[in-house]
């Protein structure tokens, strides 16, 4: 993964959309082309994806790991940005912003995770009350020095009556400013950098709790396609079954 | 909370009762004047008592959810027989709705037996024991994530109620009422997903993170992605077709329930209550 940390995962993606602009614009009457462009290759991308995560969720989640799950993700990508490309140019009428939204969502998305996915960092570290560290650790054991410290000024833990966890709640000192942390409530340190409460450390939390930094520079493209998706979706349901090419029993 | 649930059973047989009552007086409308543009008063009139009927069963099951969730002190969507609630609850609702847009004088029978069962599961394995809520479920996105995606479930259910019946029938006209439940089944489902990739976000730090619960989303989804793009693009039979949205709604329920019972899903972190 890292060999394609930034800026060489960018550098493939903007050869991957390069490679296909120019495809679209020059050869897309080349018999390979015609068959991506097909209904054919359309669904039998979407077939492939769903069955290699039909295979990942009955074996689990190394299989996503897999390079036949990477390829099968890479060819739906491709196919999707042909299909994008040519509904770009010649979807009409009313269901024109429906297609180019639900499909320039999904590719945004997609693109964000796949391309994005090595510059994904998480960092772990465990505090204690007026314990203060800028080193995390990753899950293989690795170490970071983050460019700031994080100092444990308060960790409150409340339980039902039954043992369950109730409310975990941090306060930190980070930046020179007092932060509270709650699961669900992240602090965002760095415009992709956040942290996160993730847990109690040791029995009924006498041993401090778990922060969790996790670098996602990507990620606001990620959000971008979640807004496209999500606005597609709505017009999904508005506009119902018909195509973009005109009604299906036309 | 105990008391509460001691007294589901009197609502869930008031709603039973209500929602099957319903069901008979949809099959007493003749089925030729079904498919006429006006319906006699008589015919009419049926068709109205059949869908009050059945509105009456969803609120006498609804007002028990209210009157749980004001119990527990927190949204009753934590627990698989929690959700089953809203899923009883929601199938009665989409196939109201069916009837009363397509005039299947069947669907409300179906969606009647399938609403039962759970009902039924719920009565035999409450899973509903205590009003904890774990820090992880604290959040804005529970209510909407769970309620859409349920409402999602039901519609697709009345889908695979349909589409059994084109199978079984061998009937095309089928086929439009499927595609439109699946549009707004797969709207919703898009949501749901889409609310659950954000939450997951601000809780774990990631948007996805192929959890076999995650899995099981995005196979449900591409699933029914893949039938409408076979209708889009003018493939396949009825047959297929069909069996495209049973398998469908089998993986909807795999990611449902089943799931807690893979092998691969024992460390899931999507896992509140089996």
């Amino acid at each position: 993964m890292e060999l394609f940390t930034f800026p060489v995962n960018l550098i493939l993606a903007l050869v991957w959309g390069g490679v296909i602009l120019w495809l679209w614009k020059d050869y897309r009457r080349l018999a390979f082309l015609r068959w991506i462009l097909s209904p054919r290759a359309t669904l039998s991308s979407i077939l492939l994806f769903g069955s290699g995560c039909l295979v990942a969720g009955f074996a689990g989640v190394e299989c996503t790991r897999s390079w036949w799950f990477t390829a099968e993700l890479f060819f739906m990508m491709s196919v999707l940005a042909f299909v994008l490309l040519r509904g770009l140019r010649d979807a009409r009428g009313r269901l024109r912003y429906r297609f180019i939204l639900n499909h320039l969502g999904l590719l945004t998305v997609l693109v964000s995770l796949f391309f994005g996915a090595p510059d994904k960092d998480v960092l772990r570290l465990s505090l204690t009350p007026g314990m203060t560290s800028d080193i995390a650790y990753r899950e293989d054991g690795s170490m970071d020095k983050l460019r700031y410290e994080i100092c444990l000024t308060d960790f409150r833990t409340d339980y039902y009556e039954n043992g369950v966890p109730e409310v975990y709640e941090a306060t930190i000192r980070v930046d020179g400013k007092t932060v509270s942390l709650k699961v669900n409530s992240p602090y965002a340190a760095r415009f992709v950098e956040q942290i996160y409460l993730v847990s109690a450390s040791g029995p009924q939390a006498q041993g401090g709790c778990v922060l969790q930094v996790v670098r996602q520079p990507w990620k606001w493209l990620t959000v971008i396609g979640i807004i496209l998706m999500v606005t597609g979706a709505v017009l999904l349901f508005v506009q119902g079954p018909e195509t973009p090419y005109g009604h299906r029993d036309e | 909370m105990i008391m509460v649930w001691d007294i589901f059973i009197y609502f869930a047989i008031a709603a039973v009762v209500l929602y099957a009552a319903g069901s008979v007086v949809a099959w007493m409308v003749p089925s030729k004047e079904r498919v006429l543009p006006g319906l006699s008063g008589k015919s009419a009139c049926l068709e109205n008592i059949a869908a009050s009927l059945s509105g009456m069963a969803m609120l006498v099951f609804g007002a028990f959810i209210v009157v749980l969730w004001s119990s527990l002190s927190r949204p009753p969507m934590r627990t698989l027989g929690e959700t089953r609630l809203w899923y009883s609850f929601f199938a009665m609702a989409a196939g109201l709705f069916t009837y009363i847009r397509w005039k299947y004088n069947w669907v409300l029978s179906f969606s009647a037996v399938l609403s039962t069962v759970f009902i039924v599961i719920n009565c035999l394995k409450p899973q509903i024991h205590d009003a904890t809520l774990m820090p992880a479920l604290q959040s804005g996105w529970f209510i909407p994530h769970v309620t859409v995606y349920m409402f999602s479930y039901s519609i697709l259910g009345c889908a695979f109620l349909i589409a059994l019946r084109g199978l079984v029938k061998k009937d095309e006209t089928v086929l439009q009422s499927i595609d439109t439940l699946v549009y707004i089944g797969l709207a919703f489902l898009s949501f749901g997903m889409l609310s659950g990739a954000v939450w997951a976000k601000q809780a774990w730090g990631d948007f996805w993170t192929w959890d076999p619960k995650e899995t099981w989303a995005a196979i449900t989804w591409l699933s029914y992605l893949a039938y409408i793009h076979f209708r889009l693009l003018h493939k396949g039979s009825l047959k297929w077709l069909c069996i495209l949205v049973i398998f469908s709604f089998a993986c909807l329920q795999m990611c449902w329930w089943g799931v807690n019972y893979l092998p691969s899903a024992q460390d899931s972190v999507h896992v509140y209550g089996r």
